[in-house]
């Protein structure tokens, strides 16, 4: 058990105070960083409520490119080692070497770059997700 | 600025005028980390006071693109083939107060990109401002190798795109990350790449935020630092893409107006006529690029090198950039579309 308000309602009621009690009061100069401040605790608040989900979701994307089960895929590194960036550098050296250059070879990576790139941007800009933005 | 440094630099103005020198009050212009800019009114003999911009090193600043002398090289250049430009008066001697620095003309205006889209007050006839943009980019490409006082740039290479795409490869090796995206946007530019045409001066970084208006129009193009010989589109590219319309999309041409405006403008001065579909190759080698630098300034503030939460931030730009690559690539999948 942890008291509530956890961590992303912490930092969502200091994001909107921030903005509804500090922000205003500011000199001009100062305006940018207050609201550099109120975006990094946006990102910080959407990636504690997205916790591991994003990156497991992309872990098992990668392994369905690379065709591998994600769990033996695991199972095989040094436990040093990271296997979403692994994972993420083979599929990278296969793009690099032109495995997928050929469009039918293509639809699960493009799958695989869809969901993590949006995903990421879920987490980082949301508004971006808007092709229109 | 202070007393010490003001009286030296009277005295070198001096030595270069031949005349008596009065400086005005020092104010620092907005500027960066690695530079700052210091407006000043000079008077040289009897003349009317000159409105100026002393242009020096920071402190400590950490830079890997042009020095102060070669900027200067790159303003008198560009000054000569009728670029607009603030005019350069007196490059300096680092001897003077122990940086390099330059003095230039002061321009007139605003340069910050939020304000120019929005504001039309400022170069209110945004179809002018658009085609000017492209003679402007266009009298720059009208500089061609060799120059001698550009010899520092080094001989053009004879595939400018390659080398950048190899360039954005080995960094991505030596990066502690792997970007699959970026590496899908890299093999894209190399599959796709057109014939490319002579190399000419490029700005390359000739976006809205890095020229000055007033109510009437450009009154300069700024910030040469990372000038250099290449294929001329990649200027027009990086004026056009996305990622520099400022929170407006539908004006594609650095959110003040259209393609067809700017290239317009181009070709008059150019006599070249390019159409906005000839531009989408050089758009997404400008969001590569882009990206590329976003996660370098991003790692300055992860490495500890230099903690700072504008560089903290321009890591998180990369996934949108990312995403751009894959809508301009054909890497959306059919039930997004």
């Amino acid at each position: 058990m942890r008291e509530r308000p956890e961590a992303h309602e912490l930092l969502a009621i200091a994001r909107a105070t921030l903005k509804s009690d500090i922000l205003a009061a500011l000199p001009a100069e100062q305006k940018y960083a207050a609201l550099m401040i109120a975006n990094a605790m946006s990102i910080a608040e959407r990636q504690y409520v997205v916790g591991d989900k994003n990156k497991q979701l992309e872990l098992e994307a990668l392994c369905d490119v690379l065709d591998v089960d994600p769990v033996s895929y695991r199972a095989q590194l040094d436990e040093s080692k990271d296997p979403l960036v692994c994972a993420s550098r083979e599929v990278a050296v296969l793009i690099r070497n032109g495995y997928f250059d050929n469009p039918e070879k293509q639809q699960k990576l493009k799958q695989l770059l869809w969901s993590s790139v949006t995903a990421r941007v879920g987490e980082s800009n949301p508004k971006a997700l808007n092709a229109d933005w | 600025m202070e007393p010490l440094k003001i009286e030296q630099l009277k005295v070198f103005l001096e030595q270069k005028t031949g005349c008596s020198v009065s400086l005005g009050e020092f104010i620092k212009l907005s500027g960066g980390a690695i530079q700052e800019n210091w407006a000043v009114d000079i008077t040289v003999g009897d003349a009317a006071p000159i409105e100026a911009v002393l242009r020096c090193d920071a402190p400590s600043g950490v830079n890997d693109s042009h020095t102060r002398e070669q900027e200067y090289a790159l303003l008198e250049v560009a000054y000569q083939a009728g670029v607009t430009v603030p005019k350069p008066l007196w490059l300096g001697e680092p001897a003077v107060f122990g940086r390099s620095f330059f003095i230039m003309a002061r321009a007139a205006g605003v340069a910050a990109g939020h304000r120019i889209v929005k504001d039309v007050s400022l170069a209110s006839d945004r179809v002018a401002l658009t085609r000017r943009i492209g003679q402007e980019i266009a009298r720059i490409h009208s500089i061609k190798p060799p120059v001698a006082a550009l010899a520092f740039l080094g001989a053009p290479s004879a595939d400018p795109i390659k080398d950048t795409l190899q360039e954005y490869k080995n960094f991505l090796d030596s990066h502690h990350t792997p970007f699959p995206a970026l590496e899908w946007g890299i093999r894209w530019l190399e599959l796709n790449q057109p014939d490319l045409w002579p190399c000419t001066l490029v700005h390359r970084d000739f976006r809205t935020g890095n020229f000055m208006v007033d109510a009437e129009g450009l009154t300069a193009v700024l910030d040469w630092e990372f000038t250099t010989w290449s294929d001329p589109r990649e200027d027009l590219g990086w004026f056009c893409a996305k990622c520099w319309r400022f929170g407006q999309p539908a004006l594609e041409a650095g959110g003040v107006g259209t393609k067809t405006d700017l290239l317009q403008g181009y070709k008059n001065v150019s006599g070249r006529l390019l159409s906005p579909e000839d531009l989408v190759y050089w758009e997404v080698l400008a969001h590569v690029r882009w990206a590329v630098i976003a996660i370098k300034q991003g790692e300055r503030h992860v490495s500890g090198a230099e903690p700072s939460l504008e560089l903290a931030l321009t890591a998180h730009i990369v996934p949108e950039l990312e995403l751009e690559i894959l809508r301009m690539t054909g890497m959306q999948p059919e039930e997004v579309v």
